[in-house]
């Protein structure tokens, strides 16, 4: 279906232009990152999907996931090409990625959500705060007034 | 379970059991100097001002028995993230009224034997997990450390004891992220400080290998102690979420 509409299924890095993905990063507001820190960051992320757009050659979705590869996984980086968005690719990734953890045996799929995007992840099966359960970052400004 | 996150190295080292690799300084660890008293894989530690407040807990409980020695404490923030931190060090080192003498090792080197994680899994109370699988955690993990208990009977000729009481453990991509997940420690344990210190040098060894962002999910009920630690919940409205989550 992806296919007919020009949209190819990559599971590997190997024909992903890292500036590319970069300029997607930047285009959907996140800092622009070093591209041999981000190679190094796909280089140890055990699952990853992005689309690459046939006529143009590419990406314009993508997600990965970190984790141990048998109980728990975390997604991160889930991003559309906004030029692309609206269309069900975001929906695409995240329902092959979703596939792809739970066949290694994954059964425990984190992520963290911005506020703004609750609605994007809820109708693909994902709850907040399960149980109780909280999202905590680390935070150098935390630690200092504690101390 | 998804209790805590822990954050655990990928270990190259197969799965093996703990050695101990404190067996050359018996004779330093020994002295009545505590300063003195460091091992040699602690080195490089300086036995800095105590300013972390849960640091001061584990000592004023120990002040009554004067033969305890808290070997280690964290320094202050700007040296946490010059000074190397070293992959194995004692933490604690007390002597009990019968003369053996514990002490508490701290190690990220990711060497753990997995049928004694499995009792101390069993100990806290966790449901069972296969433990090739917990082999496979382990070694996908980017980092795990460990907290043994060491015991070592006067005159016994190096004759000791090692248990594993606590375990920390996080996944990564080795440049931006990283996540702890499952932090425990051994029940006849708690109390001590010790969750606190573990979860305290995961986070130094994470931020020394340059990962900016550190994560954890926790449980209510642990919230606040991960607060003392410096995570903050749901920053800036950022929600954890799971998928189809057991609940």
């Amino acid at each position: 279906e992806l296919e007919s509409r020009g949209f190819i299924l990559r599971r590997t890095i190997s024909d992903l232009d890292i500036n590319h993905l970069n300029s997607v990063f930047v285009a959907v507001g996140f800092p622009r990152r070093d591209p041999d820190k981000i190679r190094v960051a796909l280089e140890n992320t055990s699952s990853l999907l992005w689309i690459e757009y046939e006529k143009t050659r590419r990406p314009v979705a993508f997600a990965r996931a970190t984790g141990d590869d048998v109980f728990n996984a975390i997604v991160w980086d889930v991003v559309v090409d906004p030029s692309y968005q609206g269309m069900g690719l975001g929906k695409a990734v995240m329902e092959r990625l979703i596939d792809e953890l739970l066949e290694k045996g994954v059964c425990n799929i984190a992520l963290y959500s911005e506020p703004r995007v609750l609605g994007f992840y809820r109708p693909l099966g994902f709850v907040a705060d399960p149980g109780g359960i909280r999202g905590m970052v680390y935070s150098r400004k935390s630690k200092n007034k504690k101390l | 379970m998804l209790s805590y996150n822990a954050v655990a190295s990928p270990s190259r080292c197969p799965i093996v059991s703990f050695g101990c690799q404190c067996q050359s300084s018996n004779q330093l660890l020994f002295s009545s100097n505590p300063n003195y008293g460091l091992s040699k894989t602690s080195r490089k530690l300086k036995v800095s001002r105590f300013k972390a407040r849960f640091w001061e807990s584990i000592r004023s409980g120990f002040l009554k028995n004067n033969s305890t020695q808290v070997m280690e404490a964290p320094p202050d923030l700007e040296e946490e993230e010059e000074e190397p931190m070293p992959e194995e060090f004692v933490l604690i080192e007390k002597t009990q009224p019968d003369g053996v003498i514990e002490q508490i090792i701290f190690s990220s080197g990711g060497d753990v034997n997995v049928y004694e994680l499995q009792t101390l899994c069993d100990k806290v109370g966790w449901p069972r997990r296969p433990l090739s699988k917990l082999a496979a955690a382990l070694k996908n993990s980017y980092l795990v450390a460990t907290l043994h208990s060491i015991r070592k009977s006067p005159g016994s000729e190096g004759n000791e004891q090692r248990t594993l009481i606590g375990m920390a453990r996080a996944t990564s991509d080795h440049a931006f992220n990283a996540t702890i997940w499952d932090v425990l420690v051994d029940p006849s344990y708690q109390g001590q400080g010790l969750g606190k210190a573990l979860v305290e040098k995961v986070v130094r060894a994470l931020l020394q290998k340059d990962i900016g962002n550190i994560s954890l999910f926790a449980d209510s009920q642990v919230v606040d102690f991960y607060r003392n630690l410096g995570f903050e919940p749901d920053p800036e409205g950022i929600k954890g979420m799971f998928w189809h989550p057991k609940y």
